[in-house]
C-alpha cells in the first residue's frame, strides 16, 4: 500500500503539469458554453504574410508559426471560435486564450499559464473582462487598464490579443 | 521482478502523457535581454541660488536566461551618472539570482535581491512611476534602489501575493537624522551578514486594476561603533482604472539606543489619462503629487532636529508615453522645510526608455 501512494506522489505531478493546459481551456469552453458542447481543436499554421503584417501592426511578433484552435460546436452548429497562443512576460511565455463569437467580437479572455514571479496580475478574471466585446476596430492599447506591478505582462498580453482579433477571420475561413 | 510491473505502468504512463501533451510544453531555454534608462534635466531654485544639470541619471542592462520551466537566472547591472570616479558615480548588481519557481504559491530565490518594500524598489523603471526623480519618500522612507544578498521565498495564492526576504542587514553606523537609514545600505559589497534583515511583504492583487498591501523590515542593524535595532512598517495603493491612476504610500521607522527615534512619511498621486478622452495615440498623463516626510520625525534631543527635517512638496507634472515603453517628463514642485519655512522650486524634465 505504503509503494502505491509513493508511487502516486511520484507520478501524479507529471501527469498535471502535462495534461493541465488541454484540460483547463476546454473546463473553460464548458463552463461558457455548456457541459453538452462539442469541440475540435486543431493546430493552425499562420499564413507568412498576414503574419507579417500582423506583427508590423501589433508591434509584437507570434510566438511561433501556429496557432491552436477549439472549434466550439453544438447541435452540429458552429457557435463560437478559441483560439490560443502564447506571448512574452519579461522572459518567459504566457499561455492565454481568446474565445470569440461567430462575428469576430471577443466572448471572453484568460490567462491559461503564466510562468514567472511578477505580473501574474493578469491572469485576474475581472481584468481579463476588459477584452470583452473587442473587435478589430477596437484599440486594446487605449481602453485596457494597466496593473501595477505587471506592466510588461499587460502590453504583451493587450498585443496578444489584438493579434488574435487580427488573426480571426482567417482562421474562422480556414475552419467553415 | 518484484517492481518490473509497476516501473512498467509507471513507464508508459508518463510515455503517454508527454506524448499527448508535448505540444503544449510551450517553454523554450532563452536568453533575455533588456534595460532601462533615463536623462534628467534639473532646475533648482533656493532662494536665488540656482543650479542646471543635465545627467544620464541611470543606465541599466538587464540580462537574463531559462533554464526549465522552473528555473531561471535574473540579472540587472546598473551606472548611474554616466561613470565611476573618485566616489562619483556608481556602477552596482542590483540584481543577480537564481529563481525556482516550483509552484505559483512556491518559489524561491537566493542572489542579489531587491527588497520586497512599497510600490517603486522593486518595479523602479522611468515608465512606470510619476516624475522625473522617484518620488522623495522613495528615497529617505524607503531607500531605494535596496537591494543585498540575500535569500527569498515567495508565491501567490486566493488574491493574495507574499515574499519572504532574509538578506543583509544595514550598517547602523549609516544611520542619520537626515537620511534615515538610506546610507546604511551595504549594496552587497563584502556584506556583514552577522545581522540579518527579515522583510515579509504582502498584497492583495485579486480586485481589477487594484494592488494594495504592506510590509515589515526587522534588522537588529549593526556597525561599527553602533548597535541600532530598526522596524519598518509601510502599507500602499495602487489603483487604475478607466484612465484614472491613485496612488499611495505610508511609512514608518522606528529606532532603537540611538537618538534617531522615527523616521516617517507618505505621499499621493493623482492622474488621469487623457488619451482615454480624446483618443490620442500618446498616452498622456497629467499628475499631482503630495508629500510629507520626515527622517527625524522623533528623536531624543527633540527641538530644531525634528523641524529640519520635515519636508512638504506638492508636485505637478505630466507622463507623456509614445509608447508602452518611451516616457518623457516633465514637472514642478515646490519643497518646503519646516524649520524656518525654507522653500526651494524645483522643475525637471526627462526622458525615459525600457526594453
Amino acid at each position: 500500500m505504503m509503494r502505491k501512494i509513493i508511487l502516486f506522489i511520484i507520478v501524479f505531478p507529471f501527469l498535471i503539469s502535462a495534461n493541465g493546459i488541454k484540460e483547463e481551456t476546454e473546463s473553460i469552453i464548458k463552463s461558457e458554453f455548456g457541459e453538452n458542447v462539442e469541440m475540435a481543436f486543431s493546430k493552425f499554421q499562420i499564413p507568412i504574410k498576414l503574419k507579417n503584417e500582423i506583427e508590423v501592426a501589433t508591434k509584437q511578433r507570434f510566438f511561433s508559426e501556429s496557432i491552436f484552435v477549439w472549434l466550439v460546436t453544438s447541435n452540429n452548429s458552429l457557435i463560437a471560435l478559441g483560439l490560443m497562443d502564447n506571448v512574452y512576460g519579461k522572459a518567459q511565455p504566457i499561455t492565454f486564450f481568446t474565445i470569440f463569437s461567430l462575428d469576430g467580437i471577443v466572448h471572453s479572455n484568460h490567462i491559461i499559464k503564466y510562468r514567472e514571479e511578477h505580473g501574474g496580475q493578469v491572469a485576474n478574471k475581472d481584468w481579463n473582462k476588459q477584452f470583452v466585446g473587442m473587435d478589430k476596430n477596437f484599440d486594446s492599447n487605449k481602453k485596457v487598464d494597466g496593473i501595477s506591478g505587471a506592466t510588461i505582462s499587460v502590453n504583451s498580453v493587450k498585443k496578444g490579443v489584438k493579434k488574435l482579433i487580427m488573426l480571426f477571420e482567417i482562421v474562422k475561413k480556414t475552419n467553415k | 521482478m518484484k517492481y518490473g510491473k509497476t516501473l512498467f505502468v509507471i513507464g508508459f504512463m508518463l510515455i503517454v502523457s508527454s506524448k499527448a501533451n508535448a505540444q503544449f510544453d510551450f517553454f523554450e531555454k532563452k536568453a533575455t535581454i533588456g534595460g532601462y534608462g533615463e536623462l534628467h534635466y534639473n532646475y533648482k531654485n533656493h532662494n536665488d541660488d540656482i543650479s542646471k544639470t543635465l545627467d544620464f541619471h541611470r543606465f541599466v542592462l538587464f540580462f537574463g536566461y531559462s533554464f526549465s520551466e522552473k528555473w531561471s537566472f535574473i540579472s540587472e547591472v546598473e551606472i548611474e551618472h554616466n561613470y565611476v570616479n573618485e566616489g562619483e558615480g556608481e556602477l552596482s548588481l542590483e540584481q543577480a539570482y537564481l529563481d525556482y519557481h516550483f509552484q505559483d504559491y512556491l518559489g524561491f530565490k537566493a542572489g542579489v535581491l531587491l527588497a520586497s518594500v512599497g510600490l517603486i524598489n522593486e518595479n523602479h523603471e522611468p515608465v512606470l512611476f510619476f516624475g522625473v526623480e522617484r518620488p522623495s519618500y522613495n528615497k529617505y522612507i524607503i531607500p531605494t534602489t535596496w537591494f543585498g544578498n540575500g535569500f527569498a521565498i515567495y508565491g501567490a495564492t486566493s488574491g493574495f501575493e507574499y515574499k519572504l526576504n532574509i538578506m543583509e542587514g544595514l550598517n547602523s553606523d549609516k544611520f542619520s537624522n537626515s537620511g534615515g537609514i538610506r546610507s546604511g545600505r551595504q549594496k552587497g559589497f563584502k556584506s556583514d551578514a552577522s545581522a540579518m534583515m527579515y522583510n515579509l511583504n504582502l498584497n492583495y492583487v485579486n480586485i481589477s486594476g487594484l494592488k494594495i498591501g504592506g510590509s515589515v523590515v526587522y534588522n537588529d542593524a549593526i556597525g561599527d561603533t553602533s548597535n541600532i535595532p530598526f522596524t519598518l512598517i509601510e502599507v500602499h495603493a495602487d489603483y487604475r482604472k478607466n484612465g484614472f491612476i491613485i496612488i499611495g504610500e505610508y511609512g514608518n521607522i522606528s529606532y532603537e539606543n540611538s537618538n534617531l527615534e522615527q523616521s516617517a512619511g507618505y505621499y499621493f498621486d493623482f492622474g488621469y489619462d487623457f488619451s482615454r478622452l480624446f483618443n490620442w495615440e500618446w498616452k498622456t498623463i497629467p499628475f499631482m503629487r503630495y508629500t510629507d516626510y520626515n527622517t527625524a520625525a522623533s528623536t531624543v534631543n527633540g527641538g530644531d532636529e525634528l523641524l529640519a527635517n520635515h519636508h512638504t512638496a506638492w508636485m505637478v507634472g505630466i507622463s507623456v508615453l509614445p509608447l508602452d515603453n518611451v516616457v518623457l517628463k516633465a514637472d514642478y514642485s515646490i519643497d518646503t522645510i519646516e524649520l524656518n519655512t525654507d522653500k526651494t522650486d524645483y522643475f525637471n524634465l526627462g526622458i525615459g526608455y525600457r526594453f
